[in-house]
């Protein structure tokens, strides 16, 4: 990270404009890096100043508060989710419900909730525990495995698929897919990033047309019910959801809920088996689970920053911001605020505070509930079938920027090799 | 005297914090996963004045507020 204060800095496309009212600088969110390099720059931003401007692509302002985070989440009128990606404000991709504003936001969003209440993560927590208990099981009896690639990937993806009442044997499909858009969308491989996109659409596409042809149940059918379901967003008339609106519905489900899942239950296992003292008070004290699982999701913020596109020119907090301007809340930074006593250290049983890993606002995830009883479930069964667990490198761990994930962990744990 | 504990149907969009993590059995979610008392307003149960005031405080929305009703009426 350095600072830049020679010259007009080129932000909004041309002409080229100065940036008045904070600083200056010039830091990265995407390539890989040595793991826990995104999160001391985060720490660094936000003890520098709570508004910042990057001069990172077509520039950006960032935002590093908890208060400045969460107004740009809560604002929609001054902060727009047109774009959400603050290093591209014209979008390759449309994201529904996010990338559509309230009021008309409500209607879509209205349609998906009740999948994803608490009730219905409740109604598929037995499934949720199998199946992280099939995985975990599998691997015990080597000793050792990659708990990205072998473990955190591929539960969620296959409770997932049972939520969306598709066939599970699609697993290894969607989490190659799903690897491939992320690599493309961090910068890593940027050319993956349109052709897992228009992967997922076309898998989507081939499960709606099945739908159509022959309907299930839409009370328990996630894609029956939304080819049936009917829309009236800015007071039109209901109408049906488009073909767009629905492969949009569902690439977005996949994008926002599977990378994430994964990248969390990465980062709560590397700090578990980097704190041998955290993992025996929650071996000692189950009911540790739920403050732990909080606590991971503030210290461990995968959502390194939130983009949106400022809708008219308005001085902020003494920020001369314009229309169409981006924005980047740092959610990762936000989540270490001085507002939160000891931000910078790991508190098993801190007292649940509010934290923003799942956003605020009317976009606030969608998939929070099941995120949560997913990293409950994986903590509590890792642990009753690995209680002692290790990194097994002397390498530096990686991490992928953007939307901050260990590219692999590698685990290794005692095994009972008495003859039986 | 007796509080009562509102939920601004602006503000709550649902994170469920207040009725997982503040408050034990009595605030529960509706069906999309707000919690029931969204827009309107419930007497805090006696002797469970702190978990109020934990919802409050875990609200990342600040959606939630506490009023001491001291004639009793609403």
């Amino acid at each position: 990270m350095s600072q830049i204060h020679d010259g007009p800095v080129r932000a909004n496309g041309s002409p080229p404009r100065e940036i008045t009212g904070c600083p200056v600088v010039h830091f990265d969110v995407a390539p890989q890096r040595e793991s826990g390099f995104y999160w001391e720059q985060s720490k660094r931003l936000r003890d520098q100043a709570p508004i910042l401007f990057n001069t990172l692509a077509q520039g950006f302002w960032v935002f590093t508060s908890y208060d400045g985070v969460r107004e740009m989440y809560q604002r929609t009128d001054l902060f727009s989710t047109e774009s959400v990606t603050a290093w591209n404000p014209e979008p390759h991709f449309s994201w529904l419900p996010l990338g559509v504003d309230p009021p008309e936001h409500a209607s879509f969003r209205r349609l998906m909730n009740p999948w994803f209440s608490p009730a219905a993560v409740r109604r598929n927590a037995d499934e949720q525990r199998r199946i992280c208990r099939r995985y975990i099981e599998e691997l015990v009896p080597s000793g050792r495995c990659d708990a990205v690639a072998e473990f955190a990937i591929r539960y969620p993806t296959e409770v997932f698929l049972g939520l969306m009442n598709l066939p599970a044997e699609d697993t290894e499909m969607l989490v190659q897919v799903v690897e491939d858009f992320f690599l493309g969308y961090s910068g890593a491989a940027p050319e993956l990033a349109g052709s897992a996109y228009a992967r997922i659409k076309e898998y989507f596409g081939t499960s709606l047309a099945e739908r159509r042809a022959r309907p299930r149940d839409p009370e328990f059918d996630i894609l029956t019910y939304l080819v049936q379901a009917t829309v009236a967003p800015n007071g039109e008339p209901a109408r049906p959801l488009t073909e767009d609106e629905l492969l949009d519905l569902c690439f977005m489900l996949v994008v926002a809920g599977l990378d994430t899942t994964r990248a969390q239950i990465g980062w709560m296992l590397y700090h578990f088996a980097t704190h041998p003292e955290d993992r025996r008070r929650v071996l000692d004290d189950p009911a540790l689970v739920v403050t732990a699982v909080e606590e991971v999701l503030r210290y461990y913020t995968i959502i390194y920053g939130d983009g949106r596109k400022v809708t008219r020119d308005e001085e902020y907090q003494g920020c001369p911001l314009k229309k169409g301007d981006m924005v980047y809340g740092m959610t990762s930074a936000a989540n270490r605020d001085r507002r939160y006593t000891d931000p910078d250290l790991f508190v098993l049983d801190r007292k649940p505070t509010p934290n923003l890993a799942f956003a605020a606002g009317p976009h606030r995830c969608l998939g929070a509930h099941l995120a949560r009883s997913e990293l409950q479930v994986a903590l509590e069964e890792w642990l009753r079938a690995i209680p002692d667990f290790h990194v097994d490198t002397d390498e530096p761990l990686v991490e992928r920027g953007a939307q901050l994930s260990l590219t692999s962990l590698p685990l290794a744990w005692p095994v009972d090799r008495t003859p039986r | 005297m007796s509080a009562r504990l509102a939920v601004s149907g602006e503000r709550c969009t649902g994170h469920g914090r207040c009725y997982t993590l503040a408050t034990t059995g009595w605030l529960s979610p509706d069906d999309e996963g707000y919690v029931e008392v969204k827009g309107s307003a419930v007497a805090v149960p006696e002797g469970r004045e702190a978990e109020a005031w934990d919802a409050v405080s875990v609200c990342p929305e600040a959606a939630i507020t506490i009023t001491e009703d001291e004639s009793g009426s609403s």
